[in-house]
């Protein structure tokens, strides 16, 4: 789209017309005149630009993904929405909403009132124990990222089967968490007593200790997560210019420098995006979560002490139970949209450089 | 020949003949130990899966079974108790379940958005700029926060329990794919779709007879982004699909289920979760490239 402000000043229509035919569309338009087709089938006829069913075709197959988007991930949006500040109920005879009297909140947020609701336990605690939590396996991905950079500056060394080992560090990326959590279920639990305490010889209760649950939902995280960083820095790698690490050599740059003054700023734009990918992912964390240290019926939310209780399993629990008091849906309303508030900055960073990005 | 040879072989001598410097032993050491952590709980699953039962009750893990046997993975499917509830092994649904669950939408909304991206970068619409800025900026937002409160929706809609709601949306595409095709279509020259446009084809015609096979790069690198998602997903067939009946399982979540159908076979429930991991990784094996490319590609780079 660049350039059309020449197209503009300079060309008089016919010379336009060898042009490409958006050039003069976005041209005309700019003047407020009628807007000019050049796509018909004898080239450079001119045509006023109006709806035809053409256009009429092209805005609607343009529109499809926005409706999609629209239906099915604004409308539940802005239901829970409503659902935040109603209770909302739904049964055959249809959905009604009654005002609440900001339940939900008060419900994560005050310490005597989930004990009044029928689940009748404090969720006050449990949600900042919970908040806690969350923060803390989700900076896992800070480990994963610094792991995927170190592992990709490994593999960029060019050794003799570096391919090789690409090819294997890929692999956790593709199983699923279900496979992934299993797999280290049975590395914490399996016969007899834990197949790591076999192997360190240690005797270490790993999903029945408050103090250890994190950390084996810590370490299946860092098994998997950084596979996909590692690609996506070994790609990062081989786009950084040659010449200027041949320009840094002959300024006499050793090879911490190099890596300081020319790799890492090459490869900024993967680590800006990884970073927030991965504070999102973080802190929207469930399957491992919940994989790992389930709930087994009866037993207190998200493991011993909540000590496996992400934000989203509560979020969960609360949806789950919605049947149990019509506060829930609120409370559950109430947590999806702080998460949506602690996320959606980093991501409104995000789009403001893509943006550069797509226009520049 | 052999003087040419002669002339050849000086070069590579040196490199050989060079000392293996400590730098490459730290790179070696390095990448073997990250290899030993990948391998060892694979390591584990595996050989608990062909572990015969009498073995594996031994009080330590048996890392080397006397008898290996492979009875664990015929087992799984004929010693599945949902066998006679529904007519198949869970595992077989559960694939079937996957497949059609996954490839509806992640193949429809490939098209979806392939056409929009067409729309967007080489068909002619009023407004068609600002649109899609609008577009742009609008699926930016990060919704992923409310995968489970949307949950309300589609109770509203009396999509629950069923594949609806895990189906239904994907059908429309989704912007990122747009944008990601739309950057592709980009380095197609007009001209091209001139020349087809001027052979009497439509406007589908020009998109499905020229665009689309010059941009199948771009859509195999979306699809396996697709699938791969779809297939290892977990949270939303486990809210969304019948807890209580089997026969509508992903195949993740009938393995996520595993202990609940074997409970007394670890040996089998390994081979199930092994089972379960080899559809991708044999994929994967056969077109590694593709995979890294498409997954490193699918996810736009900011």
């Amino acid at each position: 789209m660049r350039g059309f402000e020449d197209v503009d000043a300079v060309a008089p229509a016919e010379n336009v017309l060898s042009e490409e035919g958006e050039l003069v569309a976005t041209a005309t338009e700019r003047n407020g005149e009628t807007i000019v087709t050049l796509r018909r089938s004898g080239g450079g006829k001119l045509k006023k630009r109006k709806w035809t069913s053409q256009s009429f075709l092209a805005l609607f197959l343009a529109l499809l993904p926005m409706i999609g988007f629209f239906l099915f991930s604004t409308a539940p949006l802005v239901l829970s929405l409503i659902a935040l500040f109603c209770d909302v109920s739904i049964d055959w005879q249809g959905i009604s909403f009654s005002w609440n009297d900001f339940n939900g909140f008060r419900m994560i947020f005050e310490k005597d009132f989930g004990a009044g609701t029928q689940f009748a336990q404090d969720f006050s605690s449990i949600f900042w124990k919970s908040l806690g939590i969350t923060l803390w396996l989700g900076s896992t991905q800070f480990i994963t990222l610094l792991i995927a950079l170190g592992l990709s500056v490994l593999l960029a060394t060019k050794c003799r089967g570096s391919k090789t080992f690409q090819v294997l560090f890929f692999i956790p990326h593709i199983c699923s968490s279900v496979s992934v959590a299993f797999m280290w279920s049975w590395m914490f639990l399996g016969q007899p007593e834990g197949i790591l305490n076999t192997i360190f010889g240690t005797s270490i209760r790993w999903l029945n200790n408050p103090d250890t649950i994190p950390w084996t939902i810590i370490i299946a995280i860092i098994w998997q997560a950084p596979a996909y960083g590692t690609v996506m820095f070994k790609a990062a790698l081989a786009n950084v210019e040659q010449s200027q690490y041949e320009a840094a050599g002959l300024d006499g740059a050793n090879s911490w420098q190099k890596f300081w003054y020319v790799t890492l700023p090459g490869i900024m734009p993967t680590i800006f995006y990884l970073l927030i990918a991965g504070i999102s992912a973080g802190l929207l964390l469930y399957d491992m979560a919940a994989l790992i240290v389930p709930d087994p019926w009866g037993s207190t939310i998200g493991g011993q002490d909540h000590m496996a209780l992400t934000l989203m399993r509560l979020v969960f629990y609360f949806n789950e139970h919605r049947g149990t008091d019509p506060v829930a849906l609120s409370a559950a309303s109430a947590i999806s949209w702080i998460l949506f508030l602690l996320i959606a900055p980093v991501s409104v960073w995000l789009y403001s450089r893509r943006e550069k990005k797509m226009e520049g | 020949m052999i003087e040419t040879t002669v002339a050849v072989t000086p070069d590579r001598p040196v490199k050989k003949r060079k000392k293996i410097k400590p730098s490459r032993i730290v790179v070696y050491t390095l990448l073997g130990l990250w290899t030993l952590f990948l391998f060892v709980p694979v390591y584990t699953l595996l050989v608990s899966s062909i572990t015969p039962a009498e073995e594996a009750s031994a009080s330590t893990f048996t890392w080397f079974p006397k008898h290996p046997t492979l009875q664990p993975y015929a087992d799984v499917f004929i010693h599945d108790p949902n066998l006679s509830k529904i007519g198949m092994p869970t595992l077989v649904y559960g694939f079937l379940n996957t497949m059609w669950i996954t490839l509806l939408p992640v193949v429809v909304g490939l098209i979806v958005s392939g056409l929009s991206a067409y729309a967007y970068s080489k068909l002619d619409f009023p407004g068609r700029r600002i649109i899609f800025k609008i577009a742009f900026a609008v699926s930016m937002v990060p919704l992923g926060a409310f995968s489970i409160i949307s949950y309300l929706f589609y109770d509203m809609l009396g999509w629950t329990n069923s594949a609806l709601p895990l189906v239904i949306p994907g059908l429309f595409g989704s912007m990122n794919t747009v944008f990601f095709l739309k950057m592709y279509y980009e380095t197609v020259p007009n001209e091209i779709l001139e020349a087809a446009r001027i052979d009497g084809k439509g406007t589908f015609g020009v998109f499905f007879s020229m665009l689309l096979p010059l941009a199948i790069p771009a859509f195999i690198a979306q699809f396996i982004f697709g699938f791969v998602g779809g297939y290892n997903s977990y949270m939303s067939p486990l809210l969304y699909l019948p807890q209580d009946d089997a026969s509508t399982w992903t195949l993740q979540l009938a393995l996520s289920k595993i202990v609940e159908i074997f409970p007394n076979d670890v040996n089998i429930r390994c081979a199930s979760m092994v089972l379960g991991m080899v559809p991708l990784v044999v994929l994967y094996c056969f077109c590694q490239k593709l995979f890294i490319e498409g997954i490193s590609v699918g996810g736009v780079k900011g």
